[in-house]
C-alpha cells in the first residue's frame, strides 16, 4: 500500500492532523516516507486496531515522550509493509495527553512487543498505561524514588539528583 | 523431583559479559519461566543530548552509545538531524556512509561468530574468527583513523573521504574476505558438533518474531525477511538494492533456531562484501559535506524547526532515533535513541523456554545481545522454591561440557 492510501484511508475514519515527510537518498533519489499522524486520545485504541487493516502484525518500533509544558506528547513509531525493496512506511501516531491526567490504553494486549517501550515510559515520563500488568522498573533500579521522572521538563525531574545518581545506590542498604 | 526452582543468572550476562540478569525458573534441567531484568546502568545519553549538549556535540555522544555499533548510532542521529531541518546531503557522502556502515557489519557478525564459538567451547575457532576480524580494523583504522570510536559522520555529510589509494587497500580486504568466506563456511556451518549444539535449540517462531516485534538477523533467522536497507533504503542501499538474507536462501528450510542465526549473519558478511565492492565501483564525485562551516551549520540547526526519523540496520538489527528540534533551543527538544537489543530481549523468553541451563549462553548470545545499546540471570526452582545465582564461569562451563558431551556421545 502507498502513502497516499494509506493517508486516505486514515482521512476517511480519524480526524487527524496528517504530515508526509519524504528523503530522497543516492544517486537514484529514491524516496523513504513517513507519515506523521496527530490523532485525539479518544480515537488512540481505534487508530492502532486500524493499523491490524493494513497489515496482520504492524511492526511496533518505540515510543518517544516530548515534554511540551503543560502537555506530554507520545509518539508511537509504526510501520508496515515490510519484505519489498522499498515497500515500508513509518507511520508515526502523536497522543497528546495533560500532565494532570497522565493516562493512555496499553497496547500490549495487541502487540506483546511494547511491554519494555510502555514501561520505559512509566518509569522514565511517568505515564500510567490503562491495562499494562507489569509496571515493575525495567531501566532504572527498583529503588527509584517515587514520583521522580528524569524525562520530564518541570518540578518532578530529579534536580537534586544530578551528578550524583551513584547515590541512589548505598551500600548496605536493605535492597542493596 | 516435581518442583522447581529459580535461578538467577547474573549480575552480569553470561555470555556478553554485560549488566542483564535472567531470572530462570527450572524443574530440574528444563526452563519452565524466564523474566528479564535491565535498570543496572542506564547512563542518561537521552538526557544530556536534551539538556546539555549542543546537536554537533551529541553525533559524538551518539558514538559512545555502544562500542560496537558507533556508526549505525551517529549515522542514525544524523539522519534525523537532517530530516528535522531539511539539509540535502551529498551523494558521495552517501556512498562513504554506506561503506562505513558494511565495514562495521563484516566485524560485528565476526566478533560474534567468534562470542558463539567461545561459549559453545571452542575456542581455537573464537581465536580464528578474531584473527580474521583484525583485517577489517585495520581497514576502519586506515580509513578513519580510530578502530572504535570513528568519527566520520557529521550533520549533512560525512568528515572524510576515501582517496584512491584508501579504495584500493578495501578493494584488497574485501578479496582477503572472499578467499577465508569458504573456510569459515565450513568450520561454522558443516562441523556436526556445532550443528547439533545449535540445530533447533532456541526457537522463535516466526509468528512470535513478529508479535514481538524482533528485528534484524533474529527477525530474519525465523523467516522474517525484514531489513531496513531493504524495507525502507537511506544511505545508497536505494542504489544498490539489498534483498533481506533469510536461512532458506541457504538450504531451503526456516527452523529459527541459534544455527539459522549463525546462517544469517554469514551470509551477511559475504553479502557486506559485495555491497561494498559495488558502492566503490560506483561512486560519485562531489563534495562531502553540506556545510562546510560548523559555525553556520549550528547557526542553521538552531533556527530550524521540526522533526525527523533516522532509520539504520545496524549489524543486529533496526536501530532508530527521533529527535525534534525547537528554534532557538541548541539542545533537542526532543531525543529517544531505540537500538536493536531492546526489541531482541523479548524474543528471549520463548527462545529460553523448555531450554536446558546449559543452553543459556549460546541462546542469550544468540541474538546478539548489546547491554550497553540497552542492561543479569537469576534461576528459580520452583521444585524448591529456592533462589541461586549463577556465575558466568560456572553456565560457561555447563555449556562447554555439554558440547563436549555431545561430541562423545553425538557421533
Amino acid at each position: 500500500m502507498n502513502s497516499q492510501d494509506i493517508i486516505e484511508k486514515i482521512k476517511e475514519r480519524f480526524e487527524a492532523d496528517i504530515k508526509l515527510q519524504q528523503k530522497a537518498h543516492g544517486v537514484k533519489k529514491i524516496k523513504e516516507e513517513t507519515i506523521f499522524v496527530r490523532i485525539k486520545r479518544e480515537d488512540f485504541r481505534k487508530f492502532v486496531e486500524f493499523l491490524f487493516d493494513i497489515e496482520k502484525y504492524p511492526h511496533f518500533s518505540v515510543i518517544s515522550a516530548t515534554d511540551l509544558g503543560e502537555e506530554i506528547e507520545l509518539l508511537y513509531h509504526f510501520s508496515v509493509g515490510y519484505g519489498e525493496f522499498n515497500g515500508e512506511k513509518m507511520i508515526s501516531l502523536g497522543v497528546k495527553l495533560p500532565k494532570k491526567d497522565l493516562k493512555i490504553e496499553s497496547i500490549t494486549d495487541l502487540i506483546p512487543g511494547a511491554l519494555i517501550s510502555e514501561r520505559e515510559i512509566h518509569e522514565m515520563v511517568g505515564v500510567d498505561f490503562i491495562g499494562l500488568k507489569d509496571t515493575r522498573h525495567f531501566f532504572l533500579p527498583e529503588n527509584w524514588p517515587e514520583g521522580k521522572y528524569p524525562w520530564r521538563r518541570d518540578e518532578t525531574f530529579p534536580k537534586e539528583m544530578l551528578n550524583k545518581l551513584y547515590e541512589t545506590w548505598k551500600e548496605g542498604e536493605e535492597n542493596e | 523431583m516435581n518442583e522447581s526452582y529459580t535461578i538467577p543468572i547474573g549480575p552480569l550476562h553470561p555470555a556478553i559479559h554485560e549488566p542483564i540478569t535472567l531470572k530462570l525458573e527450572v524443574s530440574g534441567e528444563r526452563i519452565v519461566g524466564v523474566d528479564v531484568f535491565c535498570s543496572q546502568v542506564h547512563r542518561g545519553i537521552e538526557w544530556i543530548g536534551m539538556n546539555r549538549n549542543n546537536a554537533i556535540q551529541s553525533i559524538y555522544l551518539a558514538e559512545r552509545v555502544c562500542g560496537i555499533c558507533n556508526i549505525c548510532h551517529p549515522l542514525c542521529m544524523v539522519q534525523a538531524i537532517e530530516k528535522a531541518a531539511e539539509i540535502e546531503v551529498p551523494e558521495r557522502a552517501e556512498y562513504i556512509r554506506t561503506i562505513m556502515a558494511e565495514l562495521e557489519r563484516i566485524h560485528s557478525h565476526l566478533l560474534w561468530a567468534g562470542v558463539a564459538a567461545h561459549e559453545i567451547g571452542f575456542d581455537t575457532v573464537f581465536h580464528y574468527t578474531w584473527a580474521l576480524r583484525e583485517n577489517v580494523m585495520d581497514l576502519i583504522e586506515y580509513l578513519t583513523g580510530n578502530r572504535v570510536t570513528k568519527a566520520i559522520m557529521m550533520i549533512g555529510g560525512v568528515r572524510r573521504d576515501i582517496k584512491e589509494e584508501g579504495a584500493k587497500k578495501i578493494k584488497e580486504g574485501m578479496k582477503f574476505y572472499l578467499e577465508n568466506f569458504k573456510k569459515i563456511e565450513e568450520i561454522y556451518l558443516h562441523d556436526p558438533t556445532i550443528k547439533m549444539r545449535t540445530r533447533d535449540v532456541g526457537i522463535l517462531t516466526k509468528e512470535d518474531a513478529l508479535k514481538l516485534c524482533a528485528v534484524g538477523p533474529t527477525a530474519r533467522a525465523s523467516g522474517v525477511p525484514k531489513d531496513v536497507r531493504q524495507d525502507f533504503p537511506y544511505a545508497a542501499y536505494g542504489d544498490y538494492g539489498v534483498k533481506a538474507i533469510t536461512p532458506d536462501v541457504y538450504n531451503g528450510e526456516v527452523h529459527g533456531d541459534v544455527f539459522d542465526r549463525i546462517i544469517v549473519r554469514l551470509l551477511e558478511v559475504k553479502q557486506s562484501v559485495d555491497i561494498i565492492n559495488w558502492v566503490l565501483d560506483n561512486m560519485p564525485s562531489g563534495p562531502l559535506l553540506a556545510e562546510k562551516n560548523l559555525v553556520k551549520l549550528k547557526i542553521r540547526l538552531k533556527k530550524a524547526e521540526g522533526e525527523g526519523i533516522g532509520r539504520v540496520e545496524a549489524p543486529r538489527g533496526e536501530d532508530i532515533h527521533y529527535v525534534r528540534l525547537k528554534a532557538g533551543e541548541e539542545p533537542f527538544l526532543s531525543w529517544k535513541i531505540r537500538a536493536p537489543t531492546y526489541n531482541n530481549v523479548l524474543p528471549w523468553i520463548p527462545m529460553l523456554l523448555g531450554g536446558q541451563i546449559a543452553d543459556v549462553p549460546i541462546v542469550a548470545a544468540s541474538t546478539d545481545p548489546c547491554m550497553s545499546c540497552l542492561n543479569r540471570v537469576t534461576v528459580v526452582d520452583t521444585d524448591k522454591k529456592k533462589e541461586f545465582e549463577i556465575t558466568k564461569e560456572y553456565m560457561h562451563e555447563l555449556s562447554v561440557r555439554k558440547t563436549r558431551r555431545l561430541m562423545r556421545n553425538g557421533r
